[in-house]
């Protein structure tokens, strides 16, 4: 089943360095760090960019085996353009890096900051966004385990041979679009009374310090220094 | 399914472009999410279901998406909304294109989009069953969003026609004047393994990208899955049109 809920898991309960910074400072870094990646047609250069992203995976405590089975669906996407790309010198090598590279910056980033944390950057400027955004973080984890469970189910009752799995996984999803209707009304009437009105407001509980200034001004040094050399 | 285009093989001027079409289009749709009433909650499940379903690899890292599905459902613009949450999210959460969002978002919306009018309009009277409408507003919807794809991967390059050369190399036929391969190679500048020649564009702007192969190599897993997904839409339609008819009958 779905992994991706680990990412949330390391980014709830780690406690490195890098968790306790304000997601101001980190989203920054992330940026700065993503765009040198994407904008750097060296090999080379982006070999160390993914040696930093590796590494800053390690400090952070997040198990490497698991971010690079992560960032190995961009990998076999990247490898599709890399393999279009073939002939023309190091080109389809550095696609390739630059896709796993780029996206263990985004999962290094993402295992480091809570998912409401990140949300709080567009709380200022899309209250609408954000609250769809949070019904949808908070569905994803009640549903992960309702999907598991059928999934199971059917396992058990010898749903899953190949010849009735096509209409077996069509009825269970027909199964939950139906059951979202009904859902998505009760849990609508139930946070409406609460007060809802279609925007919520987050903001991060944690406060800018210089320490997230020296996280800044560390990753423009290390870019400043991968465009010296 | 869809490709899901990652990180540093687009220019700047196209992934940018994306993103800017998209900020339009979330502005632009704004008021549905602030008088959304129930249809939010119904739509961030939608969201859900379709992130849960697109972690989960068939094999080899392809998956279903189910997108034309929703935005069977739920229409054009809230599944505008539910493509765009789903790739910001999976951006982040492994499958990487964190700059790629706008351009995959639309990727997803197109075949949504695609699929609600194909499904509510024109497709109505050639197929009179729900089941069989939906398969196939699904499976064009899906095509219309491979050909979109291709369009994306062939226009960083100057002259689209070349693109479908065999090979980089096979451009130059021995007949060809040396002074002609001469100036060739000239114009393309070749990836730097030392580091010296960044100058923040992606060689993806570089005419070395084989069409061909590239639509050789996605096409047929497409296509696989595609009638995989049209197959799934057939049957969650017949389904809802059993329990629940007023979900797809409008």
């Amino acid at each position: 089943m779905s992994s991706i809920y680990l990412i949330d898991f390391y980014a709830s309960s780690g406690c490195s360095f890098f968790h306790r910074r304000h997601v101001i400072g980190k989203f920054i870094g992330y940026l700065l760090l993503l765009l040198t990646t994407v904008f750097t047609s060296s090999l080379y250069r982006v070999g160390i960019l993914l040696i930093v992203a590796l590494t800053l995976l390690f400090i952070a405590g997040i198990p490497l085996k698991q971010a690079l089975k992560w960032a190995a669906y961009p990998a076999f996407f990247a490898l599709i353009f890399a393999l279009a790309q073939l002939g023309s010198g190091l080109l389809p090598y550095l696609t390739l890096a630059r896709a796993v590279t780029a996206a263990l910056f985004s999962i290094f980033f993402f295992t480091t900051t809570p998912f409401p944390e990140f949300l709080s950057i567009f709380s200022g400027i899309s209250k609408g966004l954000v609250s769809f955004l949070l019904f949808s973080y908070r569905f994803f984890f009640l549903l992960l385990s309702t999907v598991e469970k059928k999934l199971r189910i059917m396992k058990l009752r010898g749903g899953m041979c190949w010849k009735r799995l096509p209409m077996n996984l069509a009825k269970l999803a027909g199964f939950f679009f139906v059951d979202f209707i009904d859902r998505s009304e009760t849990i609508y009437q139930t946070v409406a009374l609460r007060g809802f009105t279609g925007q919520i407001f987050i903001t991060s509980n944690k406060r800018f310090q210089f320490t997230d200034l020296i996280f800044i001004v560390g990753i423009l040094f290390l870019i400043s220094g991968l465009l010296w050399i | 399914m869809h490709i899901h285009i990652p990180d540093g093989v687009l220019p700047f001027w196209l992934w940018g472009g994306g993103y800017a079409v998209i900020l339009v289009l979330l502005g632009l749709f704004s008021n549905f999410l602030r008088r959304g009433g129930s249809k939010i909650a119904l739509a961030a499940m939608f969201t859900a279901f379709s992130l849960i379903v697109m972690s989960v690899p068939l094999g080899l890292p392809v998956h279903l998406n189910l997108l034309s599905l929703v935005g069977i459902i739920l229409g054009p613009i809230w599944s505008f909304y539910v493509a765009f949450v789903v790739n910001l999210v999976l951006a982040g959460f492994g499958h990487g294109g964190a700059t790629i969002v706008g351009l995959n978002t639309l990727l997803l919306w197109v075949q949504a989009a695609a699929a609600y009018y194909l499904f509510s309009y024109l497709l109505r009277p050639i197929f009179h069953q729900v089941s069989l409408r939906a398969a196939a507003a699904v499976f064009v919807g899906l095509i219309i969003s491979f050909g979109f794809l291709v369009l994306l991967a062939a226009l960083p390059h100057q002259r689209p026609m070349q693109l479908f050369a065999p090979s980089h190399h096979h451009h130059h036929h021995a007949e060809e004047s040396e002074h002609a391969i001469h100036h060739h190679a000239e114009e393309i500048e070749p990836t730097e393994i030392d580091g010296h020649h960044d100058h923040g564009q992606s060689p993806a702007s570089d005419e070395t990208f084989n069409l061909t192969v590239f639509v050789g190599l996605s096409g047929p897993l497409f296509l696989l899955v595609a009638i995989f997904e049209s197959l799934i839409a057939a049957g969650v339609a017949g389904f809802i049109v059993k329990v629940r008819p007023r979900m797809l009958i409008r």
